[in-house]
């Protein structure tokens, strides 16, 4: 046996404090490697271009033309500048930039990229009024665009995801101009890595996107220090991860609007008079206060307040007002018949929603019955009108959110425009009154008469109760308390990591 | 004929007599199927009676009462929209014992059927619905279900169907196999002589040498169809809500799980309660029912 001395003891016992304490003080200097980010979405979906895939990483990677402010405005982004030449033509001069592959950024390549878009995805030509022929190259920095028609804020709905430009001798978004290049991508998570010859500040550190589909699964991964950011927690994990002093809460009001869409086709919501009805039997503050935690703003407009036209405070109020509701139900030519309230299945406070509705249409005489369908058939199964009211939560990723109000209550929007080609009618479009306002205000380049018709159109479906408004969503962030610098923005996608600093703790 | 009928009315007699005399002594001496009776005697009790007894109505909503935990007013706690939770605990007992007593009576009848069927005409009759029942049980049940429920759309109805179709190949092949080692035996020969109808003959020898298989199968079916409809209704194919079904309930209060705790556990253990009674209860009927391994008790 080894005979230790109590000083020899005592000597090996500081040697092992200071040793310990040494490697805490190192471990607390800050990484600086990769913030990780919790996605709700697979980023490593095969359509890479969806709105289910990546788009939580792909604006960091590829860049649109044109760019949009935290205040929902046009900036300059890929393209330097541009100019209205007429009506219906576009120039676009594009900045001196170069791929992530080292090439150059050339107009063909903005060509190619909204060809591709166009072909693949042929609504979007009636969405932008651009045929593939329409774009013309008169040099490598230059691009003129002839729209079909007027096209009023079309450098605003090119800004939207889609039109991310890639080099076209690459596949995928590993082929973009953005601050991020991809590294490694697999397996549910994406790891990006600075782009070191971008042309504005480089970032900071890498970021890794990692999808966590259950939403307790990704607040657990936070508060274990497992990723570093998480969109979307549980509602009702949120006031703990606000208080928490390892965790904060970033809440920003969204483009999107929770609503009830109401099928205007389909009996006994074809009825104008019960459909105001079951507007005044919803209390809208009631729902946000006790079914979503507050995580969101009483709504009484199909938009949501962050966008530019949107005229909440101008807009009626119906109540709640149950007895009101009670006496519209009796004028109304209601006979007692089931309305199907359809909710899709992967919503959870969705369906508590329809609950609640439920019990407040039972209040004022209506009875309805809860269909929840499975989220791959839910979208499909709204456009054919299979239901009177639907949960919906629609928003806009471009900063021109016009094309929000046309996908929503045109006629050919594409919301309806499966059943107004089939049989002349549609969910709810009001018809072709609404139709021909949102066409001019879509076409006009009179600013205020274009915020003046989405308002009339905005007026009108409040008042023919088109929808049911619920509230307008508030995207949230959480985030471990060392990091600091991101960016928030309106539309979830473009929130801006390049000058995050990750102040990880070891 | 009519002395041979009562002699075999007064064998049933005391055959059954002899059963519930039998089960009563499992009953008394193994304590685990003491336990599943019980449970299962508690759960019929409070799904019939339950309803009555409590005060709240189970969709009836309070907004500014949610998410409470239990408490003297509501001992297992309220949801997120305020609804009382026991109240939703017993109407969900209705739902799913009455969606298990109604699947297990459909696969019941319908394997019997076709085991007696096959296992009494034989030939191709025999070979036809026996490659029917080993295609049925070549699938995964469960995922079939699914399958089916998810095309004919998500209901309880249609979620009884998708159990029924997916489980009534295994008594057939039971009721089969017993109906082969019966019907060539001297008695059930010497009534096919002397001119009983196949009817009569399946009847009174055929059905009552397949039956106590059938019901051992039919308990522990109970408990599995308890479960499979949770898990369907969990996925959103079952019940809709409001509808106070377990699964339902347990998927409508995943997110607060750890908030609200009984949201979750309290259906979560109702369905593992149920499905234990029934599993207990149906091993203590195949010990009474099952000769081979009453006999092997008896050695040990």
């Amino acid at each position: 046996m080894v005979d230790v001395s109590r000083r020899t003891l005592v000597k090996a016992t500081a040697a092992g404090s200071v040793v310990s304490l040494a490697g805490c003080i190192g471990g607390a200097e800050e990484d600086e490697e990769s913030l990780v980010i919790g996605l709700n979405a697979d980023p490593t979906d095969e359509q890479w271009d969806d709105f289910g895939g990546v788009m939580g990483y792909f604006l960091d990677v590829t860049e649109p033309l044109v760019g949009a402010s935290t205040e929902m405005e046009t900036e300059p982004q890929l393209a330097e500048s541009w100019e209205q030449l007429d009506e219906t033509t576009w120039r676009f001069e594009l900045r001196d930039v170069e791929f992530h592959n080292g090439e150059a950024l050339t107009a063909d390549d903005v060509v190619w990229t909204f060809r591709d878009v166009l072909d693949r995805e042929a609504w979007t030509s009636d969405w932008l009024s651009l045929d593939a022929d329409g774009m013309e190259t008169p040099d490598d920095t230059t691009v003129v665009f002839e729209n079909t028609e007027p096209m009023a804020s079309f450098p605003g709905l090119i800004n939207h995801d889609y039109f991310g430009i890639r080099n076209p001798n690459e596949s995928g978004p590993d082929a973009g101009t953005g601050p991020f290049e991809l590294s490694e991508r697999g397996d549910g998570e994406v790891i990006l890595e600075p782009f070191e010859d971008y042309r504005g500040d480089v970032p900071n550190a890498g970021v890794t996107f990692r999808y966590i589909q259950d939403p307790a699964t990704r607040s657990l991964s936070l508060q274990n220090q497992e990723v570093d950011v998480i969109f979307n927690p549980p509602l009702n994990d949120v006031s703990e991860l606000e208080e928490s002093s390892e965790t904060d809460i970033h809440t920003q009001l969204a483009t999107s609007a929770t609503l009830g869409a109401v099928n205007l086709y389909e009996s006994p919501t074809d009825d104008e008079t019960l459909r105001r009805a079951l507007n005044y039997a919803v209390d809208q503050e009631e729902i946000v206060e006790n079914i979503i935690d507050g995580v969101g703003v009483p709504a009484r407009g199909p938009f949501s307040n962050a966008i530019p036209w949107v005229i909440h405070d101008d807009l009626p109020e119906y109540g709640p007002d149950h007895d009101r509701a009670r006496e519209l139900v009796e004028e109304s030519d209601y006979g007692g018949e089931e309305l199907v309230l359809m909710v899709d299945s992967a919503e959870d406070e969705h369906a508590t929603i329809a609950e609640h509705l439920q019990s407040n249409f039972e209040d004022i005489g209506v009875t309805t019955s809860i269909r929840m369908v499975e989220t791959g058939a839910f979208y499909d199964t709204f456009t054919d009108g299979e239901a009177n009211l639907t949960i919906v939560a629609f928003g806009s990723n471009s900063v021109a959110s016009d094309y929000l109000i046309r996908t929503m209550f045109h006629s050919q929007g594409s919301d309806n425009r499966q059943l107004y080609e089939a049989e002349g009618t549609g969910v709810y479009n009001p018809g072709s009154e609404i139709d021909e306002m949102i066409e001019t205000g879509y076409h006009t380049f009179d600013e205020d008469e274009r915020f003046e018709k989405y308002a009339e159109v905005q007026r009108e479906i409040r008042q023919t109760g088109a929808v049911v408004p619920l509230f307008y969503n508030e995207d949230v962030l959480a985030y471990r308390s060392g990091v600091d610098g991101f960016e928030p923005h309106p539309i979830d996608k473009k929130y801006d990591w390049t000058a995050v600093t990750v102040g990880r703790l070891d | 004929m009519s002395g041979t009928n009562a002699d075999t009315e007064t064998e049933a007699s005391v055959s059954t007599q002899s059963t519930w005399r039998d089960f009563l002594d499992e009953i008394r001496y193994n304590p685990l199927t003491l336990a599943g009776t019980l449970i299962v005697a508690f759960l019929f009790a409070v799904a019939i009676v339950g309803p009555v007894l409590t005060p709240y109505d189970p969709t009836s909503q309070d907004l500014a009462n949610g998410l409470q935990p239990p408490s003297l007013a509501h001992p297992f706690g309220t949801d997120q929209l305020g609804r009382d939770m026991l109240t939703r605990i017993v109407y969900g007992a209705r739902f799913s014992l009455g969606i298990a007593i109604a699947v297990t009576s459909i696969r019941v009848v319908l394997g019997t059927t076709v085991g007696l069927v096959a296992g009494y005409v034989g030939g191709w009759v025999d070979e036809f619905l026996m490659r029917l029942v080993d295609i049925q049980l070549a699938f995964p049940g469960l995922i079939l279900a699914l399958v089916i429920a998810g095309v004919l759309g998500p209901s309880l109805r249609n979620v009884m169907i998708a159990l029924a179709i997916v489980g009534w190949a295994t008594y057939a092949r039971v009721v089969r196999g017993n109906v082969l080692s019966v019907k060539e035996r001297d008695y059930v020969a010497a009534s096919r002589l002397l001119g009983t109808p196949p009817r009569r003959i399946t009847k009174r020898h055929l059905l009552p040498n397949a039956i106590n298989p059938v019901i051992v199968l039919a308990t522990l079916n109970l408990g599995t169809v308890v479960l499979a409809t949770a898990g369907l209704s969990f996925l959103g194919l079952g019940a809709q809500p409001p509808t106070p079904e377990w699964g339902t309930m347990l998927a409508s209060g995943r997110n607060h799980l750890r908030d609200a705790w009984w949201i979750v556990n309290i259906p979560g253990v109702a369905i593992m309660l149920t499905v234990l009674g029934f599993n207990l209860l149906g091993d203590g009927l195949r010990d009474t029912l099952d000769p081979k391994q009453q006999s092997r008790l008896e050695e040990i």
